[in-house]
């Protein structure tokens, strides 16, 4: 873990928002990509924040602190980059009682920076409601994200239901859970899983490139 | 027995390998009838349970509720001997709801301040545009190009136009150049400094410059300057047969 990350993790316990997004800014203008920025700087100080909770170093409030503030920071740095216009969309949303947005909110804001059209159904989705906000919007991707083991039960009715609409959405997971366990049992042959956030931006540029949506 | 029974906050009794050996009537309402505390125990808050396992203490956890819902908990444990008393508090959910109306009120205003700055971005984008319409390069013949200028002649009007101007007179293959003053009204120090910037570099393209249109309240900007081949003139006088050359 770089001297960046620690000092953002420490920054967003501290709940200092103009702090924080200055330190992205910085990062940005030495040239870091959105990709990295994401992945090493700000998911690596969550991952700080959540180890500082483990060890027992800091209370639930602390790490809901640095989690608003981690929110606030993410959209503030993603409103100042300028958007392409597109056609293609991308829905996402977490299943139901699953409460952490910051993952797929970035994944949606690395969308955007390629000019994908999205919508954020947020957390703790009910699934006739997902179903009933994709067949009326039509997404060509429905991003799902599950972060807590006991609710990936709920992944598979997720996947299997959403692969149903007639348009035929591209479903892909995003967890950490990736990292320790197999989820393929939970979906079927066409999900994509995305580990990291380079997997997920070479996914969208290869979808720019004008492989079509599904063959990966 | 009984006291532990009817304790208000879900209470267990355990030994040092963690086996429950009793618990509240509130501990089974919320957890479920549990054999090991390690059941109810979420990965992420096992070094917790470790520490806990050796001495008294309060931690925050992550506890597997009768639900199966994750919640954290504030959870004492009392040693005596080989036994110990744990309780487990529901950390306050009034302070997560108020966590989330503060956030709430946060984006509420950050969407305000994104906008502001969408919109401060377009105003920008729309003084370039301005700017650079405010210094067209008009071709009144194949030899012969005209510059009316307009509005305020300075820094971001001339930092705008003069390096496209010039080209485009290069670009166009013209000899002659009018510079119209006739719509300038406010000329600052640093605007024409660069304009003789400007005069410079088409001098140097070899350009026949007539600067018309002066009005008296001009003349002292222009008044210092080296451009000696440079004419002036309070209105355009083109021959009309250099308009078919």
């Amino acid at each position: 873990m770089n001297t960046e990350t620690i000092k953002l993790a420490n920054l967003m316990l501290e709940g200092a928002a103009d702090e924080s997004f200055s330190l992205l800014c910085t990062l940005r203008n030495e040239g870091w990509t959105s990709v990295d920025i994401y992945q090493k700087i700000v998911s690596g100080a969550m991952q700080h924040v959540g180890e500082l909770w483990e060890q027992d170093d800091i209370s639930v409030a602390d790490e809901h602190l640095a989690t608003a503030t981690c929110d606030f920071m993410i959209s503030r740095f993603h409103a100042q980059i300028k958007k392409q216009p597109s056609i293609q969309k991308a829905m996402f949303l977490c299943v139901e009682e699953e409460q952490h947005t910051l993952g797929m909110k970035m994944a949606s804001f690395l969308f955007e920076e390629n000019g994908w059209q999205t919508r954020m159904m947020g957390a703790n989705l009910p699934l006739d409601h997902a179903l009933k906000a994709a067949g009326k919007w039509k997404p060509d991707v429905i991003c799902l994200s599950v972060t807590i083991l006991y609710h990936l039960p709920l992944l598979e009715s997720y996947v299997k239901t959403l692969e149903t609409l007639p348009f035929y959405p591209q479903i892909m997971v995003g967890s950490r859970l990736l990292a320790t366990y197999d989820l393929s049992p939970y979906c079927t042959p066409r999900t994509i899983f995305i580990t990291n956030y380079q997997m997920l931006a070479d996914w969208i540029n290869d979808q720019s490139e004008g492989n079509e949506i599904g063959a990966s | 027995m009984g006291l532990l029974n009817n304790m208000p906050l879900p209470t267990f009794r355990i030994d040092r390998q963690l086996n429950v050996l009793e618990y509240s009537e509130s501990a089974k309402r919320r957890f479920g009838s549990q054999v090991r505390l390690g059941e109810i125990v979420d990965e992420e808050s096992y070094r917790k349970l470790v520490k806990l396992q050796e001495q008294s203490a309060t931690v925050e956890m992550a506890l597997l509720t009768a639900a199966s819902k994750l919640e954290p908990f504030s959870v004492s444990v009392q040693w005596e001997g080989e036994e110990a008393f744990v309780q487990c508090v529901e950390i306050n959910s009034k302070l997560a709801r108020l966590e989330q109306m503060v956030y709430q009120q946060q984006m509420r205003l950050a969407e305000a301040d994104f906008q502001l700055m969408e919109k401060k971005e377009e105003a920008e984008d729309a003084l370039i545009k301005m700017k650079e319409r405010s210094a067209p390069l008009i071709s009144l013949n194949s030899r012969t190009a005209l510059i009316p200028m307009f509005g305020n002649l300075d820094d971001a009007l001339m930092d705008q136009t003069k390096d496209s101007l010039a080209l485009q007179f290069h670009n166009g293959g013209y000899e002659q150049l009018y510079i119209d003053f006739t719509a300038v009204d406010a000329i600052t120090l640093l605007g024409i400094e660069q304009f003789k910037q400007f005069i410079d570099t088409l001098l140097l393209l070899d350009a026949n410059i007539h600067i018309v249109g002066i009005k008296p309240v001009h003349a002292p900007f222009l008044k210092d300057h080296n451009h000696q081949s440079v004419t002036y003139s309070s209105s355009i006088q083109l021959k009309s047969e250099s308009l078919y050359s």
